[in-house]
Parts: structure tokens; sequence; C-alpha cells
């Protein structure tokens, strides 16, 4: 948190995106109540690899030491081998939209090379409860802090921001920040921390450089850095999807000319009965890219997606995919493309290797073979029946059986609903290095962050017609003006539209303990000063900044109501 | 229900025993029955159509009794009942469970899906009427009696026509529909009472199993040949059926 509102102070760019979430505690247990260690996770995409470099040299600086059970974590987890994924960068072609990560904060013995634009801070900081202290803890009152020359608590506190922004000062404003502020324990929330920082450790190196916020923050009751990690978008596993996707160029306009590997849609039109479900408009999808088809439940997305590969017959218009025309049942065109159901209905009485015969039926031998080793690098039990299947084990079946043909065009209809974050990630990885061999994927989704991160390309779907045709990079900074913060209770929350109210904010609106703020422009960083300087509020204990849901987008952006 | 290789062969060998354990059972009784047969018509007589069907097998002997047992009862019973089962989830209970979609967005025509679902259905339905009855003349030698093997076969081919056709029809129907149980209710229900006023003398004629009747198929037996005025339009509807199955599912939505 504290970075985040010391970020405001920086001049040089403006953060995209924040955001921060709280955990619970839990109170029932007494050693829970007597410590708590608060966990902050700061997320950063910075505007270039560069900038990433800078941070890690003056995150160097600071000194502390991480706390040793974390390390062990970190330790395990570099072992099993990630760590090849930092030592070996892999660029993503430049025409995909694939965002890497980066460790800013790593072992001094093993600095970590930094390329990308993400990095993952996670600070912490241990009190104890103030129920059982007189002298220290997070709820100690600031004038006695005062009084012994500590710094304040608060991440709001402006003195606080000013500390912890001393160093970021040195930095280029990252495009993007998140934050998670945990209220961790040693018993209950611990270990889920943990397993989030493992997460990300089994991908990257961390801790050595985390150690010097950790202790600077501790001797000033104030926020400590427990450990810094990140990863390469190929083995990206942090909790909050990116919604800012890289792209080196905007996606090139097609022309209407049906192209090997692309699709073209023109003028689809299907009706059920009075209802016209799809609209008539014109789509081209390029290979070598990931499209995005966005828009909530019912605004045709499945049924497009359905026209395409001739399951559903458009009542008008025209697809050519890959060269092929649509025609009859469209046996031709799913000949030459893939395509994934969103609909996850299987037959349960078969194995799962026997379902994956069947999903493959009219595929050559080395597609079923490829589906095999997709489904056991996913670690599906194909010898299970899948009536035995979870609901994510599932879908990654269709997965497995819709990226092993060896076709110019995949069409994934909501491909990582139901999945994990890291299934997600790991799916969404393969579909984006699918797409940089030079096939054309059209992925839908109704949840904007699930499919970003990879998209080059955003279609964007109200009731059956095609309301935005967008770079993800656009969307994404068209997004940054949208801020939220959560407090406490409705009254703080109250307060705060009451104090934070002015020229600086386009929109305030307020729904329960949360507030939702519209800002007058794009830099957000004058709106964080305030919120920074406002030492009449409590701190949020949560903030969320650039990350739009699908309805945010659709009803701010286009005036459409998108749920 | 009939989706995978294992499943044909699973659902056609039930078929062939319960409809091979029928016959055997009949066969077996059939000394017994020639004996008493004038006892059983006096029990029949309540049911005036019971004791035309006595009066024809003492008149056909054990043609008629092979007829009446395993056509006219165990075909239209046994056999129609798993027709109407096998037709009816042919498409409705993909459509029912959600997996039509991804039986449909394979690489493959919709007609061969088709087909083939109508195929291997009609096969699993049809095989086991086919294969008892090549072993009949095998179990009429327990009670050494004897019958033709072509006769046998004629008879099958027509209760395999008016299988087929009930077969097409719901078949038909499920190509449209997603909901199973109302085509196996409404079909079943519909032939059960076709049955019931078969039994009623006043009404039998207006029952469908007038045309597979043990009268029907004495009749093939006297004249060693089809009757084509009943198979002609089982086979037409059939057809009909099948080709609007066809159409239907071009258009069908998952």
């Amino acid at each position: 948190m504290p970075q985040v509102i010391a970020a405001a102070r920086l001049e040089h760019a403006a953060p995209v995106r924040v955001q921060a979430r709280k955990l619970e505690i839990d109170q029932r247990r007494p050693a829970v109540r007597a410590h708590d260690d608060v966990l902050f996770l700061v997320q950063i995409v910075v505007a270039e690899a560069d900038a990433v470099e800078r941070a890690h040299e003056v995150l160097q600086q600071r000194e502390e030491v991480v706390g040793q059970r974390l390390r062990a974590v970190q330790r395990r987890a570099r072992d099993v081998g990630a760590q090849d994924d930092l030592t070996r960068p892999r660029d993503p072609p430049a025409q995909v939209g694939v965002r890497r990560e980066h460790s800013v904060l790593d072992e001094p013995a093993e600095p970590a090379p930094v390329f990308g634009r993400e990095a993952v801070f996670e600070v912490s900081e241990r009190r104890q409860h103030p129920a059982l202290t007189s002298r220290e803890g997070p709820r100690q009152r600031p004038e006695a802090r005062a009084r012994r020359g500590d710094p304040p608590h608060d991440p709001l506190d402006a003195e606080h921001a000013a500390r912890n922004g001393q160093a970021l000062e040195q930095l280029d404003m990252p495009e993007r920040v998140a934050f998670e502020l945990g209220h961790d324990s040693h018993l209950g929330h611990r270990a889920r921390t943990v397993r989030r920082v493992g997460q990300r450790a089994t991908h990257s190196p961390v801790g050595g450089t985390a150690r010097s916020l950790a202790g600077t923050a501790r001797r000033g009751g104030g926020p400590a850095l427990l450990s810094a990690s990140a990863s390469l978008a190929r083995a990206n596993v942090h909790t909050f999807p990116s919604a800012i996707p890289v792209q080196a160029t905007r996606p090139p306009k097609s022309s209407s000319a049906a192209r090997a590997g692309a699709i073209h849609a023109r003028g689809l039109v299907r009706r059920f009965g009075a209802h016209t479900v799809l609209q008539p408009f014109d789509v081209d999808v390029e290979p070598g890219l990931v499209t995005g088809l966005l828009g909530p439940n019912g605004s045709g997305k499945s049924t497009f997606m359905r026209c395409l590969v001739g399951l559903v017959r458009a009542d008008a218009g025209a697809v050519t995919l890959d060269g092929v025309r649509l025609l009859g049942d469209g046996t031709g065109v799913r000949e030459r493309a893939t395509y994934a159901p969103g609909e996850l209905h299987l037959y349960g009485e078969l194995k799962g290797h026997e379902q994956l015969t069947f999903l493959l039926r009219g595929r050559d031998r080395a597609a079923h073979e490829r589906a095999r080793n997709i489904a056991d690098d996913l670690g599906l039990p194909l010898e299970r029946r899948v009536r035995g299947y979870s609901h994510g084990m599932k879908r990654q079946l269709l997965f497995a059986a819709a990226m092993a043909p060896d076709v110019r065009v995949r069409i994934l209809d909501e491909i990582s609903e139901g999945l994990d974050p890291a299934k997600r990630s790991e799916i969404l990885e393969r579909i984006a290095d699918d797409a940089a061999a030079g096939r054309a994927v059209l992925l839908s989704s109704h949840h904007l962050g699930e499919v970003d991160r990879v998209c080059a390309r955003l279609l964007f779907l109200s009731k059956g017609q095609l309301i935005a045709d967008e770079a993800a990079v656009d969307v994404a900074r068209r997004s940054s003006r949208r801020l939220s913060l959560v407090w406490a209770d409705e009254a703080s929350a109250t307060r705060a539209l009451d104090v934070l109210r002015g020229p600086l904010v386009a929109e305030a609106l307020r729904d329960g303990a949360r507030t939702s703020w519209l800002l007058a422009e794009d830099d957000p960083r004058p709106f964080l000063a305030r919120l920074a300087a406002a030492s009449e509020l409590p701190a949020p204990i949560a903030l969320e900044h650039g990350r739009m849901s699908l309805s945010d987008l659709y009803r701010d952006l286009y005036g459409v109501e998108g749920t | 229900m009939l989706r995978t290789k294992r499943a044909y062969v699973a659902y056609g060998l039930g078929l062939t025993l319960i409809v091979g354990l029928m016959l055997a059972g009949a066969i077996y009784w059939w000394p017994t029955f020639s004996v008493n047969v004038t006892q059983l018509k006096v029990f029949a007589l309540p049911v005036p159509m019971l004791g035309d069907m006595l009066n024809q097998i003492e008149r056909g002997g054990v043609a008629a009794y092979v007829a009446g047992q395993h056509y006219f009862k165990a075909g239209n019973t046994v056999c129609v009942g798993a027709a109407i089962l096998f037709a009816s989830g042919a498409v409705a209970g993909e459509a029912q469970r959600g997996t039509l979609e991804v039986w449909l967005a394979r690489p493959v025509s919709r007609a061969r899906l088709l087909t083939e679902r109508y195929v291997g259905g009609l096969l699993v339905t049809l095989a086991p009427l086919f294969l008892t009855s090549a072993l009949v003349p095998w179990m009429l030698t327990w009670v050494d009696e004897s019958m033709g093997f072509g006769d046998l076969m004629r008879m099958s081919v027509h209760c395999a026509a008016m299988l087929t056709a009930i077969y097409s029809l719901a078949f038909l129907w499920s190509t449209a529909s997603s909901d199973p149980m109302r085509i196996i209710f409404v079909v079943l229900m519909f032939f059960v009472f076709q049955f019931a006023i078969y039994l009623v003398k006043t009404a039998t004629n207006y029952s469908f199993f007038r045309l597979a009747d043990i009268e029907v198929y004495m009749k093939i037996v006297l004249h060693d040949r089809l009757d084509m005025r009943i198979v002609g339009p089982f086979v037409a509807v059939s057809v009909v059926s099948y080709v609007t199955s066809l159409r239907v599912f071009a258009r069908r939505v998952p």
C-alpha cells in the first residue's frame, strides 16, 4: 500500500492500474490474536524493461532479513527448476500480446536478469495485536510513535508515504500497480499467503532484496518487504490477471480477401424465432494473434463461434476460414479448425483417453498423440472415467483436444472458465504460444481479465452486435481512469466521498463500503496524492486502479449495459 | 444410451439374451401347450381374441406357435420397446445431456453421424431378432419338431420391417427433440394402447398390431413370400422418416 501512495508522488509517468486486497484474519485463535502479520503484495507493470532494472537497483538499497519460512518456500520452489525460465528468457513475438513479467527483487548472489515489464513485490509487516501490546503495533497511537521517533504506521499517512516514495522516485512510473494487503496469521491465512508466494516463487527466485524494505518498514512500524517475485509470461502464475497486454504493434487491419489461416466473417445473421441473436457485422481474425471475443452472457459470442464452424447455420452472411468457405454443415471448415465448446458436457462413462479419442475423431494419429501429451502435461488422469473429473479437469480435457490437431485456426469458447489461476495461466500461455506459431486463435470470455493478458485484439459483442473492435492495449488505456477503494465500513466510504471529491474526480459512487471513482484525467497520481494526504481518512482496505470489469467497460466506454 | 461400440455390443447381447430366453422357454413348453390347448381355450373364453389366436395355433401347429411366441409376442413387445428406447435417445439423449455440441463439433459430416447412429441403433434392435430366429430350428429339435429356415427368415424380415418403421418414427422425433423420456413415454403408451385394442374383438382391426399378428405370419408361411402390401408401407415409412431426419438434423442447433 505505501508504495502505491508513494507512487502518487512520482512525476514521470502515470500508473494505469492499482489493486489492493485485504485478507480476513482468523480471530478465533488466541495465537492469531496475539500476532498478526500483514502482507502487502505489490504488483507493478512498468513501461519498459529498463524501468524494472532501475526498480531492482533502488530496492536493493534497502535491507532486511526475509522470514525464514518464506525463504524456505522460495528455495524449494526454485529447486523445482522454474529458474530456467528466468535465466533463459524467451521473447514472445512482437505481434502477440504477451506480457512478460520479471522479478525486480532477487537473491543478491543470484541477480535475476531483468526483462519484461512487470514486477511483483510482497511486502510484509509483523505486528503484535493491540490487545497484547502497549508499545508497538500498527494500532499504536500516532502521537506515541511520533514521541519515539517512529515513522507512522498508517500506509496512507503522508509522511510514511513520502518515506517510501523516496526510493521509488528514482523510477519511471509504472504502468500498473497492484497491491494485495494480507492480514496474515501464524495459523490462519499465513499458509494461504505463503502458498501464494510459493506459486510465484516456482517461477522466480525471490527473496534477497526483499529484505531491505522489510527491515526498514519493521523498524518504523511500517510495512516490511518480505519477498518479491515475478515471472515470465510463460510461467505466469500470479493472482491478478493483467489488464495490460503488451503489443508491439496494433493488429493489422485485414483485407476482405480470404487468407490462409484467417477467419473472415461477413454479415452473419442468426435468428431464433423472432429473436435476432446475431446482427450483421464483419469480423476478420488474423493468424499469429489471439483475438478476444468478449461480451456478457447472452451477447451472442457462442452463437457467433458456432456459426463460424457450422454448428449453427447462419440465416445470412458468409464465413471463410483458412481459405475455405463455410458450406453445408461446415465439415470442410471444421477440418481446418478446432473448436472447443463453451458448454462443458462430456461422456461420463468414458475414460479420459477414450473421451480424447472421441473428441479427436477425424484427426490424424499425431493429433491423438499430442492430445495425450498435453493432457499429461496438465496432469489429467486419463485412465479415470470422466464422470470422476472435476469441472476444471473436464475443461482441460476439452482444451487438450482443441489444441492437439495441427490446424491453423482455433476457436475456443470460454476455455479458461472455471479453472484455478495457475491452470488458467498455463492454458493462456499455451494459447499465446500457439498463436505465436502463426495460428489464428479466437478466444471468447465474459471476463475481461481472463483473456486480455493474451489477446492482442478484443471484439466486444452486445446483444448480437459488434460494438467495438479494439487493440487490447487501447482498452487498457481507456480503463486507466477508473479507481475503486474499499473501506472498512460504510461510514468511512461516505466520508471518503466527501473528502476526496473535487476537480480531480469526474464521478464518484458508493456501493456499501466500496467507493468507485472516475478520474477526471488519465494520470491517477494527483488523486492518489490527495488520498495519501487525507489524514482524516482511515486506510482503505482495498484499492484497485486500472482494472475494469466487463460490465464497467460496457457501461462506461460504450454506454451499453453489459450484464 | 447407444454412444460407444461397447454400448452397442452390450445392449445387443442383452436384447439377444432376453428374446432368446423367451423363445427357448416357449419352445420348451410347446409339448405341454399342444396337449393342453383345448383346456387353454376354455380359459381364453372371456377374451375372444385370445381364443382366436389359440385356434390359429391349433390349426397352424408349431409354426403358428413360433410365430405367436417369437414374432407376435416378443417382437411386438420387447423388440418394439427396445426400438423405441434406442431411437429416442439417439439425438435427443445427446441434447438432453448436453453432449450434442461435442458430438457435432468434430470434422465429421452430420449426415454421416446421423446415419451411423441410425444404423447402429437399428442393428442393435434387429440383430437379436434374426439371431434368435436362426436358432429356432435347433431349439425345435429339443421337442422333436422342425420348421423351414426360409419361413423363419421371411417372418423375421416382416417383423424387422415393422420394427424399422417404428424405430424410424421414434428416431425422427428424437432428431428434433431434446427430451428422450417424453418420446419413450408417448410412443410406448401409444403401442401399449394399440396392443390393448388388438385384444378387443370389435376394435382389433384398428390396431397397428393387426399388421404383424399370427394370421399375417401364417400367410407368409403358407404363401412362401412376404406380403408386400404390408412390408412396402413399412419400408416407405422408414425411408421417409430417415430422410426427414437427415433434413431436420442438418439444421439442428446444438
